[in-house]
């Protein structure tokens, strides 16, 4: 009996050392998940810029778009180059997979609408979910996130975001 | 035109200074874009804006016909610096890069990042 309970108490231990650490809420992720949720969140604002230059006939609507996918790829062009520099890679999470859920009911909303309806909700979408990500980012990730590095890529991605949530928030009063 | 970015006023006052000038100030390597001016009353100065933070380091700047200004990209993604009346232009600044221009005559002009249009100044050319 005492042998079987070692046994059982050396299988706990191994398999909470082995198994990783799922985290609960948004401020629980360490660097490498926030950096994943990060990169998935750009990917997403690319897509959803890809779906608008495709749909949209609005010239302001693809300008905002252009400037989605140039920003948005060259953040995840540095963060990719500071995972390679620490030697480290993005750890998928929650949070990653919550967003990209979430992104495939948009992205299939948006496809079905066209003109000005397509304009509109494809202008309120960038403002909704770049003041979701920045104050996700500001609040709650570069608050908790340990690396130097990691940190003030996150700061200076930050300041980018908040001008595209001004530019979003523009975009929205021109279409009304 | 308050601020030129060609030499095409200058070639036709004169053609022969047209070639010196060329010869030694035309456009270089690294993408400054020369104007010419006959109105400085003083030594010309360049003055230098960074564009970091999603910002012009200097929102107002007051300078002189004759003078240059120097902008430099220090943020991650691209910018420009582009007249609100498009009259001149930037090219596309990726990170590290800078683009000159050199003002001729008094005038006031506001200019943006023609990608983010948040970004804006101002710049005050005052006659000596």
């Amino acid at each position: 009996m005492k042998s079987l309970l070692k046994t059982i108490a050396f299988v706990g231990v191994v398999a909470l050392t082995v198994m990783p650490a799922y985290s609960a809420s948004p401020a629980e992720l360490n660097d490498l998940e926030i950096a994943h949720v990060a990169y998935t969140a750009d990917v997403i604002d690319i897509r959803y810029a890809h779906m608008a230059l495709a749909i949209s006939a609005n010239p302001d609507i693809h300008d905002f778009a252009h400037t989605m996918i140039r920003d948005h790829e060259a953040v995840n062009e540095q963060a990719l180059g500071l995972l390679a520099k620490l030697g480290v890679e993005a750890q998928d999470n929650f949070l990653s997979q919550k967003l990209n859920t979430d992104a495939e009911g948009i992205l299939n909303e948006m496809s079905e609408l066209r003109g000005e309806d397509f304009d509109r909700y494809y202008a309120s979408n960038e403002l909704a979910y770049h003041d979701e990500v920045n104050s996700l980012v500001g609040d709650v990730f570069i608050p908790n996130i340990d690396n130097a590095e990691v940190k003030a890529l996150f700061e200076a991605g930050l300041k980018i975001f908040q001008a595209h949530e001004k530019h979003a928030d523009m975009m929205v009063k021109g279409l009304e | 035109m308050a601020i030129s970015s060609s030499i095409k006023r200058w070639a036709c006052l004169s053609g022969l200074l047209l070639l010196v000038a060329s010869l030694l100030s035309g456009c270089n390597a690294n993408g400054i874009n020369n104007a010419y001016t006959d109105t400085a009353t003083s030594e010309p100065t360049t003055h230098v804006v960074d564009i970091k933070d999603f910002k012009y380091s200097q929102v107002t700047l007051i300078l002189k016909p004759g003078d240059s200004i120097t902008w430099t990209n220090l943020d991650i993604v691209p910018h420009t610096a582009t007249a609100v009346d498009k009259s001149w232009t930037s090219p596309e600044l990726k990170t590290g890069e800078s683009y000159t221009l050199q003002v001729t005559t008094a005038t006031s002009v506001d200019y943006f990042c023609i990608y983010h249009p948040s970004m804006v100044a101002t710049l005050k050319i005052v006659a000596g």
